[in-house]
């Protein structure tokens, strides 16, 4: 299977896509961040699905597309993503590692990313995702992880109708982002 | 992408799209270790059996061979050794006990012939006669040896028999053909009785 194909695949909401890519390079991927960098099995284990994450999120958004790779494998990209989050985990440590600036900009992030408040604000908005609870948690990663219709997502979570699908889908987006707005500002006012 | 009012919810969209994501991909690897750790798990069961069911037999063929080894006990000369009577008793007792398949009153026995023949083996000083009474008392304690080996087979507990009866067979003991044979006979997979 092609790169192509790879990306055509999880754009469509092909989980098994994904899992393929995520087997066909993990093990490299784990012992390059090993040998390389010393990183433990666990940690590079942790940072290659951070790695693959972000990588679904950009294929799904149309970031990344089999164009925008220009050239590129996945491989490298999936690479430079998980480089730099190694990278930005150390520098949250304030640990000094030599970084492969160029692999990193083929991500398609900007320099941005790499701005430590902006960092501080991406963690503060992960750790309120994390932080949801149920239904609201397997509400919006069926809606926006799975991708399932309003109509699936009743029929999944038992509710009498579309509608109240897509009202509880609204309600626990809306309560989320209050939430992290609260959580933003709490963090800007420090 | 920075951060601001105006892209933070296409961002917190993102998050749960990662979360989500990861969450996945730890669900995979757990699915992964389970299948992996149920392989060798199955095969180390498989083996078991394999050995179980070879023990079961094992255990099976060394009780025919011990009850065909008992047959003549009835007829056990039952003059005994000189000396040691006592000694004796117990030993005939316990092949007796053997035979009607009393194992443990025939380990009881067998341990206090075992005993009683020691004893009397230490107080025997140099003299020729003692060298003398020495070699009868030990071909006793050879008699004790071998039925606590048919014992064993006969109660079922064919690894405990096995070292005995190898010794035997390895030595130039009077039984060390029985030995051979019971050996032969009970642990070879291509043994085909006559």
């Amino acid at each position: 299977m092609s790169d192509s194909d790879i990306i055509t695949g999880i754009a469509g909401g092909d989980k098994r896509t994904f899992e393929d890519l995520y087997w066909r390079h993990r093990r490299p991927f784990v012992s390059y961040l090993r040998h390389s960098q010393g990183v433990s099995t666990e940690d590079a284990l942790d940072i290659y699905q951070d790695a693959c994450a972000a990588l679904h999120n950009n294929i799904v958004t149309g970031r990344l597309t089999p164009e925008s790779l220009e050239g590129a494998t996945l491989k490298t990209y999936l690479f430079a993503v998980g480089t730099k989050i190694l990278f930005n985990r150390r520098r949250k440590k304030q640990t000094d590692i030599l970084f492969d600036t160029e692999a990193a900009l083929k991500t398609g992030e900007t320099l941005a990313d790499d701005d430590p408040d902006h960092q501080e604000r991406l963690a503060v908005i992960r750790m309120c995702v994390r932080q949801m609870k149920s239904p609201c948690k397997e509400l919006l990663s069926l809606r926006l992880w799975t991708g399932l219709s309003s109509a699936e997502i009743a029929a999944r979570m038992n509710y009498s109708s579309d509608r109240s699908a897509i009202t509880q889908v609204s309600k626990c987006r809306q309560k989320l982002i209050t939430y992290v707005k609260s959580q933003l500002k709490g963090y800007d006012n420090r | 992408m920075t951060i601001d009012e105006e892209n933070l919810e296409e961002v917190i969209d993102a998050a749960v799209r990662e979360n989500a994501a990861k969450e996945h991909l730890r669900s995979v690897e757990r699915r992964r270790k389970i299948r992996f750790g149920v392989i060798p798990l199955v095969a180390a069961a498989a083996v078991a059996s394999v050995f179980l069911v070879m023990d079961y037999r094992i255990a099976e063929r060394g009780y025919d061979a011990a009850s065909f080894v008992m047959r003549g006990t009835a007829y056990l000369d039952r003059a005994g050794y000189r000396g040691v009577e006592q000694a004796s008793e117990a030993l005939l007792s316990a092949a007796e006990q053997i035979y009607r398949g009393e194992c443990s009153a025939a380990e009881e026995s067998l341990d206090e012939a075992w005993t009683l023949t020691e004893t009397e083996i230490s107080n025997l000083g140099n003299s020729d006669s003692d060298i003398m009474r020495r070699m009868e008392l030990e071909s006793l304690l050879e008699d004790v040896k071998w039925y606590k080996a048919i014992n064993y087979l006969k109660s079922k507990r064919p690894r405990k028999a096995r070292p005995i009866l190898q010794e035997f067979a390895d030595s130039g003991s009077v039984y060390a053909g029985g030995a051979a044979g019971l050996i032969e006979e009970i642990w070879s997979s291509s043994y085909r009785p006559l």
